[in-house]
């Protein structure tokens, strides 16, 4: 198990620096000359070269993207063109909030969407099931930033119950947190209910059965545990969309977190700070995504690592 | 490579349009809505209490010389003073910081007399040194700053006499300047002690003179600012001669709309501005007073670039003047909240020439239409658009992809389709747009400002600014150049009114744009805010405001 | 959000499909399927809106009126907007784009994703890896993320917003039939043909292709739906066409500011993209019990 956990953590290298080179590869193909972004208003071409120079710009591109990859893996992004804010000081400024999201999101996703698609799945073929399955088919068909709008139109405009923008409170968190996991909440009901579903059938359920077990001790025991094992592989890709999906919801409910700064930097051509959420994000669904391959084997013994 | 510079454009635009925010006039005829439901009886004052503010942009930095945002501008000038000011009811320059000041008769030399009871919130002594070592910052090409051509002009040194003079030496006199040296948001003196301390990071850690001390600042949610207690200068208009009366001022950042207005009328914020839509809501919401001012700059215009073809016609130009109607554009773009405008300068700013109102173009669709066919573009039978030598007169709109912008555009493009010319829009975000512009690859434009000077028709109608600066419009015309340079670097404010008057009648005859609205703004002020007030121009006065219970 | 992995994965077949043999069994089974009946009803209707919209939609879309802001009415049936445009031409016209979208970025994504799976997967070798840790780095990439960094270069517009939706997309193909082609190469009549001196071009398409012909167009149709939601969202921050743009996204993204003044203007266009959405995900769903009948309860 703790060679495999190395191995795993091993492999994360490779596929970062990847990300790293590909991110730092493309954003400096975009059009655009950054020390003209941040030049004086007099600035001649030799101030400009003089800011080329100091942005390490000046440099081929091989040895920038060096000098790009020796500061990062130091952990230091540089300074923001824009806001000139050292990169991982907003980025560790502005994260907690987008993981509180983000957690919110998933937390509430997991315990409705499980929740529901247990309960259909026991209720298979009674109307409960069917009503399940349609909302889920909703929720796995709705735009996210759209069910935020209409939460805001209802809950805040209309009724004033809660609090639309900001991060203050956990009153914050309901109307975003709802907009970001409705999603994910139907894709885990489908997916537990259809799981459930073919555990049931499986031989050990009705041997279970056979033994004169009760019933609620099949479904949570026998059936249950088992039927969570793809439920928990979807999690983690699950977990990458909310992230994701927060730069669009930060943006509708005016969240403080790493989306929304994002969509403000891409829009300036920030690059170093773009590059810098970017990575970080990319990092935290790797961290993720191994997370639940770890959970997973803890899930199902069957499952040896060597 | 061109010395065309997007740093120096959105430094320049973003002046313009920090200023539309912070530097605004009044609608005289519409100005406060004089009607709060309890007059308030003279009441003492009481300390005490945080006054928030929402506000939809959150600075990038707070470091005077490197931003033009109007959001840091407003921060910046609450924990700052200027050196000069304005009266707020006569416009004339009055002292601040600043005691007195002379002028040379030939524009070259300034000296500003300076008060010596004035601190800086580290306690350091205000002095013409620390002006001084200010201002040599802002000039000094390594800091790269963004206001030394439309702020602090050419200035070539400046020497401190003692510790309260301070002399300035112009390259050429600069008509602009006391301008300038009222914007405190650009121009306020930096407090040596921070700079020092904090290097780099002074941007998130700004320190002068002014009422409130910069406390903290939490990305994306807010920035507090504390009362300075030992504050004992402020402009003379105030009944307030110490202190703020607030502990605390809280400017939260909300971006979107919805939620904002949510929160004010949940009570979390003081005051906020108001987006058109919602105006009419809160007009008669029994905790609101509205406070509305007119953008000092024209909010809404269209550029031709005259670089090309067939925008080098006059003719044409005066048909895409003429054919524009701009009520609906206003009602579709502000929900008509906002007035027409006629040349390239407002009404309510100064060196405003009131005979472009008797020259400007008025909606005449077949009047346009004559005008193009005495181009030569003339519609075929039985086609949508006009053609000259096979050729569709088709032309591009490049805009930035706002919803005003949005709108305007949309609206432009169905009334000019109703004389025969065909638009496209093309719309990109804010910083590839000026690249775009500055290299010319668009027909036409659709641009805003706030500017408080004439100063303005120089940047955007001077030669030598097509490609590097604001001329988007690529005009080449060196009797348009005379005049502006003419404005610029005229001391006597008689003599450059009358530059700038001539340069507006040019700019109208020539059609070289076409101004469509200007904006009226409009914010919310909760109740409990008392004594708060909004000057000619539009800047909030917050010296006096206090909060009751 | 810009694929649908996690569902498909529910319906991957290891086993070849035999195509002739099951393909009226294929169709009458989706037929018995109410659910997704009913989804392809509804998504022909919205392909005959989209193809007919000049004729269906009553007012030219873009046409200027100054009846602003009016609610739903029997002249205006779904309203008008800011600038009294008819709000039902304009879906019906928006249609158009929303289906363009979704076919063209999942065209891209399949028709990369494919062929690098099927020389990933029958190759082998430095080929296969060197294939498959580059769509590692893709997939390290959380939903749209990839999507926008791929606009920040490419900027903004339909288009590119359709190429970024695309490449975004190409590892989940890639990975699928990868997959699929190392179960089928091993197959009698893959080895036999190769025996026989196929070409390796020739086996792969002659041979191995058909086979994952059916997951595919499983996961195409569902990811047809993601792209849909996907380009809306990122119409929605701006990243869309320029106006004037019949786009639901950017639809929603300038009705905004009218939250309280007009529901009508963001109620019918996140309806519109929920339903064109919905029924895609119900035929895909119908598609996949009936490709993979052991699923099937």
């Amino acid at each position: 198990m703790t060679t495999y956990i190395a191995k795993r953590l091993l492999s994360i290298i490779p596929t970062m620096l990847g990300v790293a080179i590909l991110v730092f590869f493309m954003l400096h193909m975009t059009p655009g000359d950054p020390a003209r972004a941040i030049a004086g208003l007099e600035a001649d071409a030799a101030q400009l070269e003089a800011i080329r120079e100091s942005l390490g710009l000046h440099n081929p591109l091989h040895i920038q993207f060096r000098d790009f990859i020796l500061g990062a893996l130091r952990g230091d992004m540089g300074r923001s063109f824009r806001t000139r804010v050292v990169v991982t000081e907003e980025i560790f400024g502005r994260m907690p909030a987008t993981i509180r999201l983000a957690l919110a999101g998933m937390v509430l996703a997991v315990t409705f969407g499980v929740a529901a698609g247990v309960l259909a799945a026991k209720y298979h073929k009674h109307i409960f099931d069917n009503i399940v399955m349609v909302i889920a088919m909703f929720g796995v068909s709705m735009p996210g930033f759209w069910f935020g709008l209409m939460l805001i139109f209802f809950f805040a405009v209309n009724l004033g119950w809660l609090p639309t923008s900001g991060a203050g409170t956990w009153r914050h968190l309901i109307l975003p947190s709802m907009a970001l996991g409705i999603r994910a909440a139907a894709v885990l009901a489908r997916l537990a209910r259809s799981s459930m579903l073919e555990v049931m059938k499986k031989d050990f359920v009705r041997t279970a059965r056979g033994k004169g077990l009760s019933e609620s001790v099949v479904l949570y025991h026998h059936v249950l545990r088992n039927s969570l094992i793809p439920v928990v592989t979807i999690v983690g890709l699950q977990f990458g969309r909310l992230l994701a999906g927060t730069v669009i919801i930060e943006q509708v409910f005016s969240w403080p977190g790493l989306g929304s700064l994002l969509i403000r930097s891409l829009m300036a051509r920030d690059l170093p700070m773009v590059q810098g959420i970017v990575l970080y994000m990319a990092l935290a669904f790797v961290l993720v995504n191994l997370a639940v391959d770890l959970f997973y084997s803890v899930l199902d013994p069957r499952i040896r690592y060597s | 490579m061109s010395v065309f510079d997007s740093r120096r454009l959105s430094l320049l635009i973003a002046v313009v349009f920090a200023l539309s925010l912070a530097v605004v006039a009044c609608a005289p005829e519409e100005a406060v809505d004089d009607d709060p439901i309890d007059e308030p009886v003279e009441e003492e004052p009481q300390r005490g209490g945080r006054l928030v503010i929402g506000y939809a942009e959150e600075p990038n930095t707070l470091d005077a010389h490197l931003t033009a945002a109007a959001s840091a501008y407003f921060v910046m000038s609450q924990i700052s003073d200027p050196m000069v000011d304005r009266d707020p009811e006569t416009a004339d320059f009055i002292p601040a910081l600043a005691e007195d000041w002379d002028i040379s008769d030939d524009g070259l030399e300034i000296t500003l007399y300076l008060r010596d009871d004035a601190e800086f919130h580290s306690g350091e002594p205000f002095t013409a040194e620390a002006l001084k070592a200010t201002w040599d910052r802002a000039l000094d090409p390594e800091t790269g700053t963004v206001h030394t051509d439309g702020v602090l002009g050419p200035m070539k040194e400046l020497t401190a006499v003692d510790d309260y003079t301070l002399l300035i030496e112009m390259e050429r006199p600069f008509g602009p300047l006391l301008h300038g040296f009222t914007m405190a948001g650009y121009t306020h003196a930096i407090d040596p002690v921070a700079l020092e301390e904090h290097g780099e990071d002074y941007g998130r850690n700004p320190s002068s003179t002014g009422p409130y001390r910069f406390d903290d600042w939490v990305s994306g949610e807010y920035i507090t600012l504390v009362r300075n207690e030992d504050y004992s200068w402020p402009p003379e208009y105030y009944e307030n001669k110490g202190a703020p009366y607030p502990d605390e001022v809280e400017i939260r950042y909300i971006t979107e709309d919805a939620p904002r207005l949510a929160a004010l009328e949940a009570g979390e914020l003081d005051i906020a501005r108001v987006p058109p839509a919602e105006v009419d809501m809160f007009m008669d919401h029994p905790d609101f007073e509205i406070y509305s001012y007119m953008t000092e700059g024209v909010t809404m215009s269209v550029w031709f670039n005259q670089d090309r073809e067939p925008l080098d016609d006059v003719l044409v130009r005066r048909a895409l003047n003429l054919a524009i109607e701009k009520d609906p554009i206003i009602a579709a773009a502000e929900e008509g909240h906002a007035i027409e405008a006629h040349g390239p300068l407002p009404p309510n700013m100064w060196g405003y020439w009131e005979g472009v109102e008797d020259i400007s173009y008025q909606y005449d669709p077949e009047e346009a239409g004559k005008l193009l066919d005495e181009a030569g573009w003339v519609l075929p039978e039985d086609e949508e658009y006009r053609e000259k030598d096979g050729e569709t007169l088709k032309l591009s709109l490049y805009i930035q992809p706002t919803d005003a912008w949005i709108a305007t555009s949309e609206m432009l493009q169905a009334q000019y389709r109703d004389i025969g010319v065909k638009v496209e829009i093309e719309s990109f975000e804010w910083g590839t747009l000026m690249e775009y512009l500055s290299e010319g690859r668009h027909d036409m434009n659709l641009m805003g400002y706030g500017y408080g000077d004439p100063d303005w028709l120089y940047h955007i109608f001077h030669s030598g600014e097509a490609g590097v600066g604001v001329n988007w419009a690529f005009i080449q015309d060196p009797e348009m150049d005379e005049l502006v340079e003419a404005q610029r670097y005229t001391v006597d404010p008689d003599e450059r009114m009358e530059y700038a008057a001539q340069a507006q009648e040019l700019a109208v005859d020539q059609a070289y744009w076409a101004p469509i609205y200007i904006r009226k703004n409009y914010i919310a002020v909760h109740e409990r805010v008392q004594d708060f007030d909004i000057n000619y121009r539009g800047t909030w006065l917050l010296h006096d405001v206090w909060l009751s219970d | 959000m810009l694929d649908d992995q996690d569902r498909i994965s529910e319906g991957e077949s290891d086993q070849p499909v035999k195509r002739i043999s099951l393909a009226r069994q294929t169709v009458r089974r989706f037929f018995r399927n109410r659910g997704a009946t009913l989804g392809l009803v509804i998504l022909l209707l919205l392909i005959a809106t989209a193809i007919f919209a000049p004729y269906l939609a009553p007012y030219d879309p873009f046409e200027v009126r100054p009846n602003r802001l009016e609610p739903p009415s029997s002249e205006h049936l779904l309203g008008t907007d800011r600038l009294g445009r008819d709000l039902l031409s304009m879906l019906i016209h928006g249609s158009r784009i929303s289906l363009q979208v979704g076919l063209v970025a999942v065209g891209i994504a399949m028709i990369i994703g494919t062929m690098l799976g099927l020389l990933a997967g029958y190759l082998g070798g430095w080929v296969d890896n060197v294939i498959m840790r580059f769509m590692d780095i893709l997939l390290a990439f959380p939903g749209l993320l990839l999507a926008l960094v791929i606009i920040a270069v490419l900027g903004t517009g339909l288009f590119n917003v359709m190429i970024a939706i695309g490449i975004a997309s190409i590892p989940t193909y890639t990975r699928l039939v990868r997959g699929d082609t190392l179960s089928v190469k091993e197959n009698e009549y893959a080895v036999a043909a190769h025996a026989q001196g196929a070409s390796a071009l020739r086996i792969m398409i002659r041979h191995i292709l058909p086979n994952v012909v059916a997951p595919i167009i499983v996961m195409a149709t569902l990811g047809v739906a993601g792209a849909i939601l996907a380009s809306a969202g990122l119409s929605f921050i701006g990243l869309g066409p320029s106006p004037p743009s019949a786009e639901w996204g950017a639809i929603l993204a300038q009705s905004r500011v009218y939250i309280r003044r007009a529901w009508w203007l963001l109620a019918f266009p996140g309806m519109a993209i929920t339903i064109t959405v919905l029924s895609i995900n119900m035929v895909g769903d119908g598609l996949r019990d009936a490709l993979d009948p052991q699923l099937k309860e």
